[in-house]
């Protein structure tokens, strides 16, 4: 049986000062999470770790987040991750210095896309889960 | 057939100014709505009109001041029955009388699958 895309959860994450790329997708990827509750995999009798997961993230500089981290939110099914250039980087380096901030210390809002793909057949092997 | 839940949404909404709770629950309502498409009934060709249940409980502090048909009249797809609880948050104004009121929305999607 073929994949059908059954949801799209949307999110939005920063990093106030500490300008980690990685932080801010891992909190977009909860935010689009955490909205929703997903019991669509049971509805049509398969298990939620049957689920094939494609997370997109954007942020202006896609090369600095860690896929992995990304990855080790996913709570259930099968993840891929990619990366694209987007979100927004909110630039106030002055006011930050004055402020006592770290230099560069930036505002950067990250936008998670989640699609959600079900009834792939086989179930995974417990050791591939993501808690 | 009996209709199957496929999802549950959640949202807050405030209404910081003049204690609206209609206000506070559209907004909600709106907050949970728009951190998910399901694109279910579209690849499942499903019809909204007939085989989708939307389920809204609302929680405020004085749920009886919720206008439920409004709330009602919000959502854009399903079948959609709307109950207010006791719940959310009032945030009281100890020098005005500007009281901010939360309200919490959970939407629970049903649908008859084939």
């Amino acid at each position: 049986m073929a994949l059908k895309r059954v949801a799209l959860e949307i999110g939005m994450g920063t990093d106030i000062r500490g300008g980690d790329y990685t932080k801010a997708a891992v909190r977009a990827l909860r935010d689009a999470l955490w909205h929703n509750s997903l019991t669509v995999a049971g509805a049509v009798g398969k298990s939620s770790d049957d689920m094939q997961v494609e997370v997109l993230i954007g942020v202006p500089k896609p090369d600095q987040v860690d896929k992995q981290q990304v990855l080790a939110v996913l709570p259930h099914g099968t993840g891929t991750v990619s990366v694209v250039e987007g979100g927004l980087d909110n630039c106030q380096r002055s006011r930050h210095r004055q402020d006592g901030d770290r230099p560069g210390g930036r505002h950067r809002p990250a936008r998670s896309l989640r699609e959600v793909t079900n009834a792939r057949q086989t179930r995974h092997p417990r050791a591939r889960h993501r808690q | 057939m009996p209709a199957r839940r496929v999802i549950l949404e959640l949202g807050t909404g405030n209404d910081l100014h003049g204690g609206d709770y209609t206000k506070a629950a559209l907004r909600a309502v709106q907050d949970a709505l728009h951190h998910s498409s399901l694109t279910m009934l579209r690849t499942l060709g499903l019809n909204s009109k007939t085989g989708m249940f939307v389920d809204v409980t609302i929680g405020v502090q004085q749920p009886d001041k919720v206008d439920l048909e409004k709330v009602r009249t919000s959502l854009p797809h399903g079948i959609v029955t709307v109950k207010a609880v006791k719940g959310g948050l009032d945030v009281p104004d100890p020098e005005g009388n500007d009281i901010a009121v939360i309200a919490s929305a959970a939407v629970s999607v049903r649908l008859e699958l084939p």
